[in-house]
């Protein structure tokens, strides 16, 4: 009876311990890992569909920001800024959640009305503030963009006086606990830094861009145009030169360049409660330039503005929640003091309590494995280049010295429509092996971003062309001008791809653009020219379109070709 | 065995605590939706309401009658220099949104045209090259935040002008703050 009931008591004590653990197993599911191989093909279509199809709805979790972040950086990817509007809204709520801080630091943990968000990294949250502006700044919100830039500049956390901003967690969480139970510290990691200034040169030189574009129309903002470049070059002045072009050659083009891919999250130390960045194995980091060209024209080469391995390695701009959890050893003491009850308390009282502390503590011990969720669609570096592109269908090549495997040729990239400047945005494929459309320059589809004619372009693609326009008056116009679809009014033609559940406007996609039809989706939405996406989709042969709807079969067939348009022919 | 019974009724209450403390973290994670602590429609109308104040009492409109010559406000566009984002959707209703209801009606009956921004294009097509063309800009700007009990709060500054296209005079200057509250505890 005795040994039956200490089973009894012992069960409950590991079941409590079984809910702890199936509690945290609950927690974040990485999806990063699994669109990991996708962006590595430079399929960011793929990436944004598996995103979308199931992005985490609990602020709480941590994936919430993560899977917005690799979201919003696979639309910018694929071309599909207006897309990404809504994801970085989303990302922008939790950023800009934030409290009164004196010294103008941020956390990667904010609490608002009980709610814990997690932000992020300060050097992902400061990425995603440039993102942001990028993205803004190619639908034409410059002002916007400068919001956006300004904000990534935020005051860093520096305890290099005891620590040194190259040392490791575990080493500041050590020297946390040695001040605290000295009593020279209350809580070292709230009060044993020094706020200091950003070092963030890609988000100054973002910031720079921005107001020297919006200070065409505000002139007062030139000053602090000069302001922002100037800092660029005080912290790194081998950036002179590029800075020089953006403040006195003319440019009516800004790229930014993504490289290889960043450094992972890892877990180590005692009960892996530590975590670090690590550089990927292939994506070190060296000063190799960006090789630019217009039309075959060479620009001068650049150098990086921001490497993700040196931000990652670098105490200031990781976050302090997770030393927080792991300097607690309280798991710890739980667990040995839970044993030592257990075992020599000569009560059964004493010894049930032992076995519950002891369970406690191992719980505490599986709370403190550190969490090694990030995003995986981080870049290694980034450059960001000035251009003057005057033709229209003018073609960029752009390619990383020395990685030959780095060249892309974008076609089709035309000047601004008005007189200010236009934001692309190229992540280039990391990988060894690219696929041989990242370099064959030729567009192969109709579409909305493109006029000059193509074979096949007087008829859909769903009906066996290759015209993916979106269905308007015009392209109407186009394939009835070549004698097809005669008898079809636009009504008619916007009611097939209706049929065959095609969106061609990104409200009707709720506001985020799905997969293209040329790659199985069902979207009509293009993907901008100078994007990896627009290469993706329209430079390489897809195959013919396999229709779902009556009337689209019909026409394949060739029944309601004769039926409906008396001519139209494939 | 008095002595058992006893010990089974603690070890229950104290998995029981156990329990609880699960529950209660787990809890947390079915708090509350989160309150977004950017610019609401709600700290927006606080800004139309003091602009429309503003502009129906501005000379240039009190000078007027139905009788004076056309005259056209085209809404140009609201540059925002704050450290908000700006929606497509929060512009126009700064914007457009000023010239709704009594301040319409108050143009309409002094002569003015107006031209919201998204018409603009083309209704300026139809102008004649001597007609007393307006523009009307805006400007936002972050004017510091402050917290307290009551949580953070920032302040904004709206600027307004109308300006003559013909001699690029500036006929008309607003301007106010506004406050953006964000309601609870918030802290970093």
């Amino acid at each position: 009876m005795m040994i039956r009931d200490m089973k009894s008591q012992t069960t409950q004590c590991l079941m409590a311990v079984a809910s702890v653990l199936a509690m945290f197993a609950a927690g974040c599911s990485d999806k990063g890992k699994t669109i990991e191989p996708m962006v590595q093909r430079g399929d960011f279509g793929a990436a944004r569909g598996t995103l979308m199809a199931s992005l985490q709805e609990n602020p709480e979790n941590r994936d919430y920001m993560y899977e917005r972040a690799m979201l919003a950086m696979a639309e910018l990817a694929d071309g599909v800024p207006e897309s990404a509007n809504r994801t970085m809204n989303e990302v922008y709520k939790i950023l800009r959640t934030q409290g009164i801080n004196a010294d103008r630091t941020v956390a990667a943990v904010a609490t608002f009305e009980h709610v814990r968000f997690w932000k992020g990294e300060p050097f992902e949250q400061a990425l995603m503030w440039v993102y942001m502006a990028t993205q803004r700044a190619m639908v034409g919100e410059w002002d916007n963009a400068r919001a956006a830039a300004q904000e990534s500049l935020f005051y860093l956390k520096s305890f290099g006086e005891f620590v040194g901003d190259d040392a490791s967690s575990e080493e500041l969480a050590k020297t946390a606990i040695e001040k605290e139970q000295t009593g020279a510290s209350g809580d070292y990691l709230a009060d044993g830094y020094e706020p200091t200034e950003s070092t963030f040169v890609l988000g100054y030189l973002m910031s720079g861009i921005a107001n020297q574009v919006l200070s065409r129309e505000v002139s007062s903002l030139e000053a602090q145009a000069e302001e922002r470049f100037g800092q660029v070059v005080s912290i790194d002045p081998s950036l002179k030169p590029l800075v020089d072009r953006f403040q006195n050659e003319p440019f009516n083009t800004v790229v930014m360049v993504d490289y290889g891919f960043g450094p992972s999250k890892v877990s180590y130390g005692m009960d892996n409660a530590f975590s670090r960045f690590e550089q990927r194995r292939g994506w070190s980091s060296d000063a190799r330039t960006l090789k630019v060209s217009v039309n075959g024209s060479s620009t001068p080469a650049v150098l990086a503005v921001c490497d993700v391995n040196a931000m990652a390695a670098d105490l200031m701009w990781n976050n302090l929640e997770d030393v927080r959890v792991a300097k607690s050893v309280l798991g710890t003491a739980l667990l040995v003091g839970g044993g030592v009850v257990a075992v020599a308390a000569d009560s059964n009282d004493a010894r049930v309590v032992g076995l519950v502390l002891a369970a406690t503590g191992l719980a505490m011990k599986a709370s403190a494995r550190a969490d090694t969720t990030h995003s995986r669609m981080m870049p290694q570096r980034s450059y960001l280049v000035p251009l003057m592109v005057d033709d229209v269908d003018s073609t960029l090549e752009i390619e990383v010295s020395g990685d030959r495997a780095s060249r892309v040729v974008l076609p089709a990239v035309d000047p601004p429509t008005d007189r200010s400047v236009q934001m692309l945005y190229v992540r280039l494929i990391p990988t060894r092996t690219p696929p041989s459309w990242t370099t064959a320059g030729k567009v192969l589809y109709a579409n909305d971003h493109f006029d000059a004619r193509i074979d096949g372009d007087d008829l859909p693609y769903i009906l066996g062309g290759n015209c993916v326009r979106t269905p308007t008056a015009e392209t109407l116009d186009r394939y009835q001008a070549a004698g097809n679809l005669t008898n079809m009014t636009l009504i008619d033609l916007q009611n097939l791809y209706r049929d065959e559940g095609i969106a061609w406007t990104i409200e009707e996609s709720d506001f985020r653009a799905g997969q293209h039809v040329l790659e199985g989706g069902d979207s009509l939405i293009a993907p901008r020219p100078g994007s990896v996406g627009y290469l993706r989709v329209f430079c390489q042969p897809h195959g013919a379109y396999t229709p779902t709807s009556d009337r689209a079969k019909a026409f394949w067939s060739g029944g309601a070709a004769t039926e409906a348009d008396g001519s139209a022919g494939r | 065995m008095h002595h058992w019974k006893r010990v089974s009724l603690f070890a229950t209450r104290g998995a029981a605590a156990v329990s609880m403390m699960l529950f209660l973290v787990a809890m947390v994670g079915c708090g509350p939706r989160v309150r977004s602590t950017t610019l609401t429609i709600g700290d927006l109308q606080e800004a139309k309401r003091e602009l429309q104040g503003e502009l129906t009492e501005a000379p240039f409109l009190m000078e007027r009658s139905s009788d004076s010559p056309q005259m056209t406000v085209t809404v140009d566009r609201l540059l925002n220099l704050s450290t908000d984002q700006l929606t497509p959707g929060d512009r126009a209703y700064l914007m457009n949104g000023v010239f709704e209801g009594n301040l319409r009606e108050a143009f309409r009956q002094r002569n003015i045209k107006f031209v919201s921004s998204t018409d603009r294009v083309g209704d300026l097509g139809a102008l004649s090259p001597d007609e007393d063309v307006h523009a009307f800009v805006g400007t936002l700007r972050s004017a510091g935040a402050r917290g307290g009990t009551e949580g953070r709060v920032d302040l904004y500054r709206m600027e307004y002008e109308l300006i003559s296209l013909r001699d690029r005079e500036i006929v008309w200057t607003g301007s106010f703050e506004f406050k953006r509250y964000a309601p609870g505890i918030v802290f970093d």
